[in-house]
């Protein structure tokens, strides 16, 4: 993807928070995504990029707003790390008329630019289990059923935990 | 948390009311939020298998020939029942003891050597919180939720151990001192690296059974729990070494 055409992308792309339970710790900040049950963890500059989107924002709108924190950052590296941050299911991404489509954003990851540059972004995130998944597993001869597995080595049956084969 | 208990013999119901967690009183109350019943056979006959049947609320938990191991179903059940559905605790699948005062909390899956850690530490002295749940309420201060712990055999089996056989003293309520995020793994020494207390909530959220029904509650929880933590994490060897080195490391605190 050439410089021409990132810029004419982050000119035409809005970002804007999705409504996501956030809490701040420290420098990095929580969020919780209850519709796909994702907890999401971005550091400092991450969290000030999310921030900066509460009303809609674009690349150099969110780009003004870290300069004064991060002197040095370019609008580009912002586009990048925002549409990562879209990408992750943090932000909604939009053009002034349409909305962009997932695979309009897989074309752009492909085109590579998000690979050729490196984004200050870290995004760790974990999927919360279901709670049935948290019961311990259960050794040979336990009793056993769908939600209380047996430990690895074992499988359920007529619910008792014997070992496979 | 109203739990109902009805069963076809009344001597099976002591044993499981021995199973509820301590604290629990009777309640005259025309709902429950979960009903366990429990069938067990009547009349023995020769030449006959017979089978205690385990319910929980309209699904089948256990079907099985040894009381024993309807009573660990119900146990288990019970507790992941409460974990994820309490209102006033936060619990955390994780294993946590106190050293001299000092609360050490091991959240983890199965297998992760939780239950392995949580019983040396009572041979080494640690008094005990818990070893499968812990709890913890809405200002960050974790209490006893004491069980029996599940020590996995050689054989891939389980054995319940009361922690009285480690001569462990229940902990007194208080705030977590250190989290430890760890595995097992062979030819490793516990070398432990820092890390955020925001990536710690996701490892601690990862193991909180009520966190997809109640995130807000879960997060707010948690957040106080570790604000005043130490967040330890990486791979530990062997559980002796791995606990004396915690142990040492808690000693130094208290010197200081």
């Amino acid at each position: 993807m050439s410089k021409q055409e990132v810029q004419h992308e982050s000119r035409s792309t809005r970002f804007q928070q999705r409504k996501l339970i956030a809490r701040t710790i420290g420098d990095e900040l929580l969020l919780f995504d209850e519709e796909t049950s994702t907890a999401h963890c971005l550091n400092g500059i991450g969290a000030a990029m999310w921030a900066a989107c509460e009303g809609k924002g674009s690349a150099a709108s969110v780009t003004d707003f870290l300069r004064p924190r991060w002197p040095d950052i370019e609008e580009e590296v912002v586009w990048g790390s925002l549409s990562k941050l879209a990408a992750a299911g943090l932000l909604e991404e939009t053009t002034d008329h349409e909305i962009i489509s997932t695979a309009r954003r897989e074309l752009i990851r492909k085109l590579g630019f998000t690979a050729a540059v490196a984004l200050p972004v870290v995004i760790p995130s974990v999927l919360i289990p279901p709670a049935a998944s948290a019961a311990s597993c259960r050794g040979l001869g336990f009793a056993c059923s769908d939600i209380h597995p047996c430990c690895s080595g074992l499988h359920c049956l007529l619910l008792v935990c014997q070992p496979i084969g | 948390m109203r739990i109902g208990i009805r069963v076809t013999d009344r001597l099976v119901l002591e044993s499981l009311l021995s199973r509820v967690p301590v604290g629990w009183t009777r309640l005259q109350a025309s709902g429950v939020d979960r009903l366990y019943s429990v069938v067990t056979p009547l009349v023995r006959r020769r030449n006959v298998r017979h089978f205690c049947v385990l319910y929980g609320d309209h699904t089948r938990l256990s079907r099985t020939e040894r009381i024993e191991d309807l009573l660990d179903h119900f146990e288990s059940d019970l507790d992941l029942h409460i974990a994820a559905n309490s209102q006033d605790r936060l619990f955390i699948h994780a294993g946590a003891v106190s050293w001299k005062g000092h609360t050490i909390v091991i959240p983890g899956r199965s297998h992760t050597g939780k239950t392995t850690l949580v019983a040396e530490f009572l041979k080494s002295g640690a008094a005990y919180y818990s070893d499968d749940f812990a709890a913890v309420d809405h200002t960050g201060c974790l209490h006893p939720y004491p069980r029996d712990l599940l020590v996995r055999t050689e054989s891939n089996g389980s054995r319940r151990v009361p922690p009285e056989e480690f001569r462990a003293a229940r902990a007194q309520p208080g705030p977590i001192s250190l989290v430890l995020l760890t595995e097992y793994a062979e030819d490793r020494r516990w070398s432990p690296s820092p890390v955020s207390r925001g990536q710690a909530m996701l490892r601690l959220l990862e193991n909180t059974p009520s966190a997809r029904k109640q995130p807000a509650f879960a997060i707010g929880v948690l957040q106080k729990a570790v604000e005043s933590a130490e967040i330890h994490q990486g791979w530990r060897g062997e559980k002796e070494q791995t606990v004396q080195q915690v142990v040492n490391y808690l000693d130094g605190w208290s010197l200081t």
